[in-house]
């Protein structure tokens, strides 16, 4: 990851509506060929992000550069930059064709050039034997599909998705993720998918940046962002994750720790009394399918989370009720506001805020 | 199976008891309808064929063909394309205006695009004729400038844009309202100019509320008769004025005939307008380059 230069550079971008920050302060980069994924939830400023590097909102502060070259001048139909609407908004009196090529026909680009360039895309998209139809004769899919290849038809430096697959089902969702990382891996084309889906962004990402109140709390590989969260802020937002106090008595809490399920061990000891470790009564479990979501009420009152096979939970004949030794593997903890994050600031002000 | 069957049989009484009643009052109400629609609008209409007709066809060709009467269809064909054309431009863009833009005073712009459809078109009338009157505000004005408002087709046309105003306005204002932003966007990241999004993005998309608003205007033009009445004067004729005052001369075949030619306009009108509609459908798209 060191080694690919950055092809996109936001710096500093802030833009507020009516008084409230839309972005604050963002920065990020993307490297050539890659697939960045914004993770957040709805109304962090994603989208705004997303609209300002088209160009399609001004910023009030802030640079963005694209192979170089400052863009904040230039106009959104000069900046060849692909957009992807989450509601398609493909050209309804127009056929699929006919919306494929628009960005080719308003550059003028001759007939032949034109039909061979959308053949092409139209295979890459899958929609063979569909190009006369009407966006309104396709289905939410298929119209998506059209969206993709009318952005790249116009053969974008770098290509934007604004939670391109959010108005699909699920099924169709997973399969055109798929297609999207698979063709965006072939085409080599810098990649923008803004989600607050976080399996999306694990699965469409190479990069995820998991973003709130307009800027970025952490950028990372998806295994880093995983395991060494930087706020409490993504640790809750990427997976589950308890909170709890190191070390785990029933008396005053000296530090909160955070730790996910996976790594809380249960095991039964109904008479145990060793006063280091902790005890807890099985209260509840879930079946999530290859996994058991076992919760245990601990002394204190509190509810603490884990997760085990679904082969592990029936060979230790685990009930409710039944008295558990709970082990908490100390070293796969990890601070609740991370005293080594950089956004201890931004958290003071997200508490003022809110 | 037998027993299921059965069941089934027995079920289907009340149900087919409900459906006919609901038939029934179904085919009663369709009539009904049908009734009302045919006494309140159907009657009077044909009630005017039995005096246009009285004379037989040459009578009503006579009629129509009047110096006077081509005269008077003239003066409202010019009177209601033109006003369909300044509305076209005027009601689209101000259309457009108020539904995309924020600006201070829009509700209150919003509210009032609606008044000269609340107004009585001999009010409106009047009010021409205390601007532009003789003796009217800009009265001395315009004679000094030599300038003539009042009995002259102009003067009229000012009167049709005011009355009909409202209705290309709001057929716009609608139809933008439900148009997606984001396409128009999706258009200019394309490399789309802002003139060819307008042109092959926005208007195919308003293209509903523009025919429906010139269809509105043209034949509210076409029939407007109370302010009218007072600009013209008693000099310039037309279709409405001159079937009043044919009914006032007690010429009935006269007035009932030209009568009938007017209401055929409307769909001359209409034809027209599909017409075009499915030009541009094929049109529009294809020639995308300006």
């Amino acid at each position: 990851m060191s080694n690919g230069e950055p092809h996109l550079e936001v710096r500093h971008l802030t833009k507020a509506y009516e008084g409230s920050k839309a972005l604050d302060d963002l920065s990020f980069n993307v490297e050539k060929g890659r697939i960045l994924a914004i993770l957040g939830p709805s109304g962090c400023g994603k989208s705004t992000a997303l609209r300002v590097i088209a160009g399609l909102v001004q910023q009030d502060s802030g640079e963005v550069w694209l192979d170089g070259e400052r863009l904040d001048d230039v106009p959104v139909n000069q900046r060849r930059i692909g957009f992807v609407f989450q509601h398609y908004s493909l050209f309804p009196h127009m056929s699929v064709r006919k919306n494929i090529e628009f960005g080719l026909r308003v550059k003028g680009t001759g007939p032949k050039k034109t039909a061979r360039r959308v053949k092409e895309l139209i295979e890459l998209v899958g929609l063979e034997g569909l190009e006369d139809r009407k966006p309104g004769q396709l289905s939410g899919g298929q119209q998506q599909r059209v969206a993709l290849a009318r952005a790249l038809a116009i053969e974008p430096r770098i290509l934007l998705l604004d939670e391109p697959f959010g108005a699909l089902d699920a099924k169709i969702r997973k399969r055109l993720r798929r297609d999207l990382k698979k063709l965006q891996r072939n085409l080599g084309i810098t990649t923008i998918f803004v989600t607050h889906d976080q399996e999306e962004a694990f699965e469409v990402g190479y990069m995820i940046a998991v973003m709130r109140d307009g800027t970025i709390d952490q950028i990372d590989l998806p295994r880093d962002l995983y395991d060494n969260p930087k706020t409490s802020f993504v640790a809750q937002f990427v997976g589950n994750v308890n909170v709890i106090c190191i070390p785990a008595t029933d008396t005053e809490c000296e530090m909160e720790r955070m730790v996910r399920p996976e790594d809380v061990a249960i095991e039964r000891d109904e008479e145990g009394k060793d006063p280091k470790a902790l005890y807890g009564i099985l209260e509840n479990y879930t079946f999530l399918g290859p996994y058991i979501e076992v919760k245990t009420e601990l002394p204190n009152g509190e509810t603490i989370t884990s997760l085990m096979s679904k082969a592990e939970f029936i060979a230790r004949g685990l009930r409710r009720g039944h008295r558990l030794r709970v082990t908490i593997k100390s070293s796969r903890t990890f601070a609740k506001d991370g005293g080594e994050g950089p956004k201890n600031g931004t958290n003071g002000k997200n508490g003022a805020k809110a | 199976m037998t027993r299921k069957h059965k069941a089934k049989v027995h079920d289907a009484g009340p149900v087919e008891r409900f459906r006919s009643i609901k038939g029934l009052t179904k085919y009663s109400l369709i009539s009904f309808s049908f009734v009302l629609f045919v006494f309140f609008i159907i009657l009077p209409l044909s009630a005017m064929f039995k005096f246009a007709f009285s004379d037989g066809l040459g009578g009503f060709y006579k009629a129509v063909s009047s110096h006077d009467a081509i005269t008077a269809f003239g003066n409202s064909l010019l009177l209601a394309v033109l006003t369909t054309l300044i509305n076209l431009g005027v009601g689209t863009l101000i259309g457009f205006v108020i539904t995309r833009y924020k600006f201070p005073g829009r509700s209150v712009f919003k509210s009032l695009i609606d008044l000269p459809i609340a107004i009585p078109a001999s009010v409106v009338g009047l009010a021409m004729m205390m601007l532009y009157g003789p003796i009217g505000v800009l009265g001395p004005l315009l004679k000094e400038s030599g300038v003539q408002v009042i009995m002259t087709i102009p003067g009229i046309l000012l009167a049709h844009i005011f009355v009909t105003f409202p209705f290309m306005v709001r057929a716009v204002s609608v139809s933008v309202e439900k148009l997606d932003v984001n396409q128009e966007e999706a258009a200019l990241t394309l490399g789309a100019s802002r003139l060819q999004t307008f042109w092959h993005v926005t208007l195919p998309s308003i293209r509903g509320g523009i025919i429906a608003g010139t269809a509105l205007t043209f034949t509210r033009s076409l029939g407007e008769f109370g302010a009218t009445l007072f600009i013209a004067g008693g000099i310039i004729q037309t279709a409405p004025i001159y079937i009043y005052y044919l009914n006032e001369r007690i010429d009935f075949t006269g007035a009932t005939s030209v009568a009938i030619v007017l209401m055929l306009f409307p769909f001359a009108l209409l034809l027209g307008l599909n017409y075009m509609a499915e030009r541009l459908e094929k049109g529009i798209g294809k020639e995308v380059a300006v």
